[in-house]
């Protein structure tokens, strides 16, 4: 790579996107890994207190890790 | 108390006689009163969640030229599924802290952050005093306050913080002690 190439590089859209991509996947993988502890919290917390929506709100948990996945896919294989 | 007939009232904060039950129920324990935090207190949430949502469609408008179309897509998934995440922490954190009445006990189950678990229960023969206060203005209008049951010797104090009625569950533990 030439000297103006690295800057072109440098200054060009390719280090945003580079960036982009890494904040990307680091914040998916964050995400999995919080939507993970909030579902099993989740657990906890619907073994303490059963009401009539546990079933519901354990769904949502699951959707949310889902969103987590989702996210982490997006940032791997379509960004 | 069999005066009393199952409702739920308040977005489900005011539940006389609920279909639930907890952890450390008894075969014959009773649920009578189900107790949140009154749904006007969510309001500064469910406030910060709209702006949030503003704020995403704003600097959609901001930063479209600056992105290509999959990095716009991602972002606003990103955003909305953080905005996602922080309705669903605090509905979970109102939901689940709760206080429970039964015919036997009075159960304070508070989850901090929701990663912090915390279970006050007294019998109601160790209750020595109940006070409601309500102060504010929109306590006033909405009819909301908190509760503190109080207990005999070491046993631990309970609060009921911002719970809807606080006079009416005052008299129901009353009822229910002598």
């Amino acid at each position: 790579m030439e000297f103006s190439q690295l800057i072109n590089f440098i200054t060009g859209q390719e280090i945003f996107s580079l960036f982009f991509k890494i904040f990307a996947v680091v914040f998916g993988f964050l995400y999995i890994i919080y939507s993970l502890v909030i579902f099993k919290q989740t657990q906890i917390m619907t073994r303490t207190v059963e009401t009539a929506g546990t079933t519901f709100i354990l769904l949502i948990s699951m959707i949310q890790i889902g969103i987590g996945i989702g996210l982490l896919f997006f940032s791997l294989l379509l960004l | 108390m069999s005066n009393l007939q199952p409702s739920h009232n308040f977005l489900h904060a005011f539940c006389i006689k609920p279909s639930y039950r907890f952890e450390t129920q008894h075969p014959n324990e009773q649920v009578i009163l189900v107790l949140r935090a009154h749904p006007i207190t969510l309001l500064p949430w469910i406030f910060n969640s709209l702006v949030l949502l503003i704020f995403l469609v704003f600097i959609n408008f901001l930063f479209l030229k600056f992105l290509t179309p999959s990095q716009t897509i991602f972002a606003n998934f990103f955003g909305l599924a953080f905005i996602f995440a922080y309705i669903w922490f605090n509905f979970l954190s109102w939901f689940f802290n709760l206080g429970i009445i039964t015919n036997e006990r009075i159960i304070d189950i508070d989850f901090h952050a929701v990663i912090y678990k915390e279970v006050t229960e007294t019998q109601l023969t160790k209750v020595e005093d109940v006070t409601a206060k309500s102060s504010g203005f929109f306590a006033s209008i909405f009819n909301f306050g908190n509760v503190f049951v109080q207990t005999a010797g070491t046993e631990v104090n309970i609060e009921f913080i911002n719970i809807p009625k606080p006079s009416e569950v005052t008299k129901i533990i009353n009822e229910l002690v002598s």
